[in-house]
């Protein structure tokens, strides 16, 4: 055969394989993900209720509505998801950074442990929530440990207006850390030992080593976790919901919490979608700055 | 490659931190599964008590009966099988040839589309539950499995594309033109020559995806209302009220809920750390 029809059979070819097996994909995606999503902007729009026929053209009334009026908790809400998604990606990574430095080393048990710590993120979120609500009950395993301990004259009441926000923040964090650091544990292990050991030559302390050669070589390991878990903690919904539903009067309302309980429990479409729309803007927003900040950074 | 070095090896002092440490992350992470699973097996008086026993001591199947006769836990149960399996299949299938097709061949516009699938992975879950609600509802798909399925396998595919593209990147290029070239299609080199290949990414992504299935709530939560196609997320969930909770009910189907997953990940587990350790190396 010619070498050049041969060739051009392939590149036809190919193409047609190509664009036909991915075309289910796409199109189940297009259809049950980018289409409703693209209504969803059209439906902010409208005044529309869950369970009711009445349908209503409002324009930008409802962005209006909840950007101005401060008591209907939008501004509240994008404030404690700021702190929440801060202080959590923080904490995530810091504790991930430390377990994931403690598994690289060599113990008995280490294997074990490697997989057993990935136990609170496999599992269902509703199990996580009974987990917390019945360990962190005023009467429950915590209290009664610090109490007989004398830790804590009086029962921890970890779920009042003063702590829930900060006890769903720990539970969350308790959920997530083991990918983050599993994750890093495996950049860890790429970090080549010549320059280690180099390093333990010249006399390097191990907090030497670690700053100055371990924490450079896995820097983009770090920033990528640090980026994933900042999208996922923004848009966290299940964890908050099935612990305190955003309260008690409001104080663990975040975002997205606002977002469900608008559409889902007030019953009022429309201005869930709205939200909807804002929270994207916002998501938009960051990565848009993150990028331009990490194009600023690389040029250093 | 060897693990890194204890700051003084050997000295009984850095031994005994390493351990320490060990000890109290192991705790951290497993004592409330401990602790939930040694709870639902005290009957309701025990549970009740202000002062618990750490002790696995005191122990009755009494919640355990209770949830399996007199609850619709076994329904949640084969629901949730259900959906996860189907949902499973069909992002898996889709995924694989697809993540065959971005990864492997050339064709304009490969680029973007491998960018928007794995764009839509970082969707924000809240964002799709109000318009599928609509979407389903005007399609009588509100309350059913089959309308959970479809959105489940678009909550599935992009990850387990991901996954597959990662795996199938690490094929070396020029088999299919190897097998080509002894003169199959390539379609038939898909088949007989890169699929088997892939079967460890195949196995991570059904993983993956089955384990997503199973642990989904917010979308369940919103497009299933009635106890008859409830999954076990929402139909648990739904007894975990603000107020009076049934603790013995809730912790019994809660270890129920967890069971399999649990089971899943003692027996596979090496396939979720490879494949974790796949994608952060490609990452």
């Amino acid at each position: 055969m010619q070498a050049r029809t041969w060739r051009r059979r392939w590149l036809a070819q190919e193409s047609v394989l190509g664009y036909g097996l991915v075309a289910p994909l796409v199109v189940w995606l297009a259809v049950v993900l980018f289409y409703p999503l693209m209504s969803t902007i059209w439906l902010s729009f409208f005044d529309r209720r869950l369970a009711s026929p009445m349908v209503k053209f409002v324009g930008f009334g409802n962005y209006v509505k909840y950007l101005t009026d401060p008591t209907l908790g939008f501004w509240a809400a994008l404030g404690r998801s700021g702190v929440w998604t801060v202080a959590t990606v923080a904490l995530q990574i810091a504790i991930a950074m430390g377990v994931a430095v403690l598994l690289n080393q060599r113990f008995r048990g280490s294997y074990f442990l490697r997989s057993a710590i990935l136990m609170p993120w496999v599992i269902p979120v509703v199990v996580v929530a009974v987990m917390a609500r019945w360990m962190l009950h005023t009467a429950g395993v915590i209290n009664y440990l610090l109490q007989s301990r004398g830790l804590s004259p009086a029962p921890v009441v970890f779920f009042s207006t003063e702590n829930a926000f900060a006890t769903v923040l720990g539970v969350f964090t308790w959920r997530e850390f083991p990918f983050v650091a599993i994750v890093l544990l495996a950049s860890l292990k790429n970090v080549p030992e010549e320059i280690l050991d180099a390093a333990v030559v010249d006399g390097a302390t191990a907090w030497q080593r670690f700053w100055r050669v371990t924490l450079p070589t896995i820097r983009p390991s770090v920033a990528l976790m640090a980026l994933l878990s900042t999208f996922w903690a923004f848009n966290q919904f299940p964890t908050i919901w099935l612990t305190t539903e955003g309260g008690p009067a409001d104080v663990t309302t975040t975002l997205p919490v606002l977002v469900y309980r608008t559409a889902f429990r007030s019953m009022r479409l429309g201005e869930g979608a709205a939200l909807s729309v804002v929270m994207f803007a916002c998501l938009a927003a960051f990565l848009v700055i993150y990028f331009r900040l990490s194009r600023m950074l690389a040029e250093e | 490659m060897r693990d890194a070095s204890l700051p003084k090896p050997g000295a009984v002092g850095s031994r005994l931190l390493v351990y320490g440490m060990a000890l109290i992350v192991a705790v951290v992470a497993l004592f409330p599964f401990y602790w939930l699973v040694l709870s639902s097996f005290r009957d309701d008086a025990d549970l009740l008590r202000a002062a618990p026993n750490l002790a696995p001591v005191g122990l009755t199947l009494g919640q355990y009966e209770r949830l399996l006769q007199a609850t619709p836990f076994l329904k949640y149960f084969r629901n949730s099988v259900l959906v996860s399996l189907a949902a499973t299949f069909l992002s898996t299938l889709m995924a694989v040839f697809g993540a065959y097709s971005l990864a492997r061949l050339r064709y304009p516009g490969r680029k973007a589309l491998s960018q928007l699938i794995l764009l839509s992975y970082m969707f924000p879950g809240v964002l799709l539950l109000i318009p599928l609600y609509v979407f389903l509802s005007r399609f009588g798909l509100l309350n059913t499995p089959e309308g959970l399925v479809l959105v489940y396998v678009t909550w599935c595919a992009p990850l387990a594309t991901w996954i597959m593209i990662a795996f199938f990147e690490s094929i070396p290029r020029g088999l299919e033109e190897a097998a080509m070239v002894d003169g199959a299609t390539r379609v038939g080199a898909l088949f007989r020559v890169i699929l088997p290949l892939a079967k460890p990414g195949i196995a991570t992504a059904v993983i993956f995806g089955l384990v997503s299935s199973w642990n989904e709530y917010p979308i369940a939560s919103v497009l299933l209302l009635s106890d008859a196609v409830k999954t076990l997320p929402v139909g648990v969930g739904g007894w975990v009220t603000l107020y009076t909770v049934e603790w013995g009910m809730v912790l019994s189907g809660a270890v129920g809920a967890v069971a399999p997953v649990g089971l899943a990940f003692a027996l596979l587990g090496r396939y979720f750390l490879s494949g974790l350790a796949a994608g952060a190396i490609k990452g």
